[in-house]
Order: C-alpha cells, then sequence, then structure tokens
C-alpha cells in the first residue's frame, strides 16, 4: 500500500513538471506580472508631443489611442496613408491643417526613427 | 496489475514530458512586446489589442484544446457603437429585400420553427498573426489568436431564406449586426454572399457556440458561420438579412478585406503591389505550432512532444511536415483524428533533441489539393498569413 502511495507521488510530480500535459492550470499561461485589467478600465497612453491634443480631438471619437498604441513604427508617409483613409474612407471630419499635425505627432512618437 | 498500469501511466508521462517551460528572450530576434491581458465581460483573461471598440486575442495556450472555450474565444469588433446588453425576447432577425415575404424571426421562432443544425468549423480572422508580416503593415497586430475552433448550433441560412421566399433574379445576401458607427460618415459594417454561397446549406445562422448561447463579445444572440471563410464575413449580433438582385455595393465588399485576385494565399510584392483586387474569401492552408511556446527550453536527450495546428478552407489537411534544421529536411507529423472538414486538424510529433543548441523549427501543411505554404508570403493589408512557421527553441 506505502509502495503504491509513493509512485502515486512520483506520478504528480512527473505530471506537474510536464509541459505537454492536457490541462496545466490556467494561472501558469499567462505570463504577465500583473493581473488582468478590467477592460472597461484600460486606459491607453500615448507620450506627449506636439499635436497631441489635435490628435486626441480629431481621432478619439471612432476609437480609442490604443489604436495607435499597438501598431508598431511606420514612416511617415504610412501614417499620411492612414490618416487619409481615415478622412476619405470613413468621412473622419479633419480639417488639412490638422491632418499635418496629426500625421506629424504619429511620426514623431510612432515613426520608423522614434526610439518608442 | 495495479502495479503494472502505474508504471504504464509513469512510462506515458515522461515520454510527454518536455523538461521546462523556463523562457528566455531571443536576443538574435526583435523584441517581443509584452502581452497585456484584460478582462472583459462575460470573458475571461485575454490579450488587449484595442478597449475601444474591442479586440482581443486568445492566449495561445488555450490551442491546445479541440475547442476554444468560448470565454477566451478571440473578439474583433469594426464599431463602437454596440449594445452592453440584450434583451433576447425583444431581439429580431429581419429578412428582406428581393423575397416574396419579408419576415422577423424571434429567437424562439429560430429555435423553434426550423430543424437544428450543427457544424464543427474553424472561426480565423483575416488579419490573424498580421503581426509577423514583414515588412510589418498597418492594423490590429495579432499574434496566432486571432481564431478559434467551436462547435456551431443554430439554423441553416437556406432554411431562414426559403421561409422568406428568394425570389426569381437573387444574386447576393447582405448581413448586418447592430453594431453602429460612431459617426454617420463611417459605413457600417456589412457584409456579402453570393445567392448560391447563401443557399449551400452549410452557412448557417448559430445561436449557440459549445453548446452555450454567445458570449455578448462574440456576438450575442446571433452570428453568421460562413465554414471555410475568413471570419470577416461571421458577422455577429446579426439582425438583418438582405436579399439583393444585383452586386451589393457597401465599403466592407468593395473597399476593405480586398487581396489580389487569383492568388491562392493573398501574397503580392511590396514594391510591386497587385492592381486587380478582389473581396477576399476562402482559408488558405496554414500550419501553427502550439506547444512549446517560442524561446522554450528545453533539455538535451529528453523527449518533447511538439504540437499545433493546421487547417484550410475545408478541403482537408493531408500532411503536416516538421524540420528540426531551418527547413533543409522534413517529417511527417501524427495528425489527430479529423474534428469535421471545416476544423482544424491537430499535429503532433515526439523529438529527442540530440544535442544542445538552438534550433529553428519549421512547419508546414499539406492539403488534399496539393496546396501548401510558402517560405515568404506578403500582402499590403496582413491578411491570409500563411509562410511557414518559424519556432527558436534552445536546448541545454
Amino acid at each position: 500500500m506505502y509502495y503504491i502511495k509513493r509512485l502515486y507521488i512520483l506520478i504528480f510530480v512527473l505530471y506537474i513538471t510536464s509541459c505537454s500535459e492536457e490541462k496545466k492550470p490556467i494561472t501558469e499561461t499567462v505570463k504577465t506580472e500583473e493581473p488582468a485589467k478590467e477592460l472597461s478600465a484600460v486606459e491607453p497612453y500615448l507620450p506627449q508631443a506636439v499635436g497631441q491634443k489635435v490628435f486626441q480631438r480629431h481621432c478619439l471619437t471612432c476609437h480609442s489611442s490604443r489604436y495607435i498604441e499597438m501598431q508598431p513604427n511606420f514612416p511617415e508617409k504610412t501614417w499620411q496613408k492612414i490618416i487619409d483613409k481615415m478622412v476619405k474612407n470613413f468621412g473622419a471630419p479633419i480639417p488639412d491643417s490638422s491632418v499635418k499635425v496629426i500625421v506629424k505627432y504619429l511620426t514623431d512618437i510612432k515613426g520608423t526613427r522614434s526610439k518608442e | 496489475m495495479k502495479k503494472i498500469s502505474l508504471y504504464y501511466i509513469i512510462y506515458l508521462l515522461c515520454i510527454t514530458s518536455c523538461s521546462s517551460n523556463e523562457q528566455k528572450p531571443d536576443e538574435e530576434t526583435k523584441p517581443m512586446k509584452k502581452d497585456i491581458m484584460v478582462k472583459a465581460d462575460g470573458k475571461g483573461d485575454m490579450i488587449l489589442l484595442t478597449d475601444r471598440p474591442a479586440n482581443l486575442e486568445t492566449p495561445l495556450w488555450y490551442f491546445r484544446y479541440d475547442y476554444t472555450p468560448n470565454d477566451v474565444f478571440f473578439v474583433r469588433w469594426h464599431l463602437a457603437n454596440m449594445p452592453s446588453q440584450i434583451d433576447s425576447n425583444e431581439y429580431r432577425l429581419k429578412v428582406n429585400g428581393h423575397v416574396n415575404r419579408s419576415i422577423s424571426l424571434s429567437l424562439t421562432d429560430l429555435k423553434t420553427k426550423f430543424k437544428h443544425y450543427h457544424i464543427t468549423a474553424l472561426a480565423a480572422c483575416a488579419g490573424n498573426a498580421r503581426s509577423h508580416f514583414d515588412p510589418q503593415v498597418p492594423g490590429g497586430q495579432w499574434k496566432n489568436g486571432a481564431m478559434g475552433n467551436a462547435k456551431w448550433t443554430g439554423v441553416k441560412l437556406k432554411d431562414i431564406l426559403m421561409m422568406a421566399g428568394v425570389k426569381n433574379g437573387a444574386f447576393e445576401v447582405a448581413f448586418n449586426g447592430m453594431d453602429e458607427p460612431p459617426l454617420e460618415s463611417v459605413p457600417d459594417f456589412v457584409k456579402s454572399l453570393k445567392i448560391d454561397h447563401a443557399m449551400d446549406g452549410e452557412v448557417m445562422v448559430a445561436y449557440e457556440m459549445n453548446d452555450k448561447p454567445l458570449p455578448l463579445l462574440n456576438g450575442y444572440p446571433l452570428k453568421l458561420v460562413v465554414p471555410g471563410w475568413y471570419a470577416t464575413y461571421w458577422v455577429g449580433m446579426l439582425n438583418e438579412i438582405k436579399v439583393y438582385n444585383d452586386t451589393f455595393k457597401g465599403y466592407w465588399m468593395k473597399k476593405a478585406y480586398l487581396v489580389p485576385k487569383g492568388i491562392i494565399n493573398g501574397d503580392e510584392k511590396h514594391d510591386k503591389l497587385a492592381k486587380d483586387l478582389v473581396p477576399i474569401s476562402k482559408m488558405d492552408v496554414r500550419s501553427i505550432f502550439v506547444n512549446p511556446e517560442p524561446n522554450t527550453i528545453l533539455k538535451a536527450h529528453q523527449n518533447c512532444e511538439l504540437e499545433g495546428l493546421a487547417f484550410d478552407g475545408g478541403d482537408g489537411i493531408s500532411k503536416v511536415e516538421i524540420s528540426m534544421n531551418d527547413g533543409k529536411t522534413w517529417q511527417a507529423t501524427n495528425l489527430n483524428p479529423e474534428l469535421g472538414k471545416y476544423a482544424w486538424r491537430r499535429w503532433k510529433y515526439n523529438w529527442k533533441p540530440n544535442a544542445a543548441g538552438k534550433y529553428t523549427l519549421k512547419v508546414k501543411a499539406t492539403n488534399t489539393q496539393g496546396e501548401t505554404q510558402p517560405p515568404h508570403q506578403w500582402n499590403r493589408s496582413g491578411y491570409m498569413r500563411n509562410e511557414i512557421e518559424t519556432l527558436t527553441i534552445i536546448v541545454e
């Protein structure tokens, strides 16, 4: 009986050190130190730079700034294309002068030469 | 006897064990962005893409289940104005346009007046794995978690259309959900299918996934299921089906979700973009690694069971091959039984690395039509990713 018990312990130890068991505790899968936030409490962060206010005024009606935060860095011409699409395809009411400011802001914080 | 079976269990555990789950960053590859985990109403912990509208990714680990649990099934919305709750008694699905009689169906109607239908199918976002494209492209920066496999229960679209009576000359059927644009100038998210596809007896309106009502963020109470086609067509919170006697001209069919015409995996060159574009449709053939995860450290001379998934647009996966030497030689993996022709297929491979070092593993699938995966694939929108997947493993 004692022998069987030892075997079960051995099985248990092998089980918890195995990487391909069928059902690993879910907590192990989350590779972040912080616990998950409520989605409604998410506060996307974009660095301050010239044009941030203009960006906020014109872009955040339809989506949060997380749409920018998630993107890789792009060259200015890519950001220009993205804003043009927002204006032409989605009718974002952004005056031409503000388009320039927004493109510059996005290139500053998420440009290919930015360290962000 | 009992002793023997216990030894057998120990043996099985040993051969399936990979020594370590430890991970360390790979200095030679670009730094991986740390995942931000969030919990939305009715959902479990998921990877945040965006908060408004909500776009959430399934952590890779869950792909070790045949069926992706509802509470971590990926979430993808285009338009931020959507109901935060839905009264199931008041909900109606309208069917109108080029039909003999417009109808309005309650959820009870759908559950009691029609024959129930089930299908197991993979829902995969057109832009799944967009973050892997090189050069990088704008859009939702998904890793591999913008997909999930589920059993869908509901009603055949054909049966719904037959109740309304499709008139002669019907050409396309358009599908709209309750999500709405925050600005009037933003086109409402409406998708369409050709009438023959809509009537094929496989496209369905689902009210359950994995035998439970859909979570709100997955399109409760009704979702269009288009087996084998990208999930952009799987309209959630579906409340209007409209039949057209000519081409449907909505933005999301004519301007968005377009891929190079006649190219099976939507490939194009970034210095020579395709001129003819068509709406995205059937899924191409693809395979991924699920376990171990990238940069896992394994021990030499120990068995590790590698596993992953393969899928296509419904022709069926015929083989999945794996390479341990950056594609120089390939070995066949073992395929699990089919879960359905539109479901993903699980593959496994028992690997015992003989020496320490860094290994570049690759996996590629081939389907029954002989279609396979290329060493490189790219397009401007980051759709239909099916480049051969690479996994870096360190063996100590």
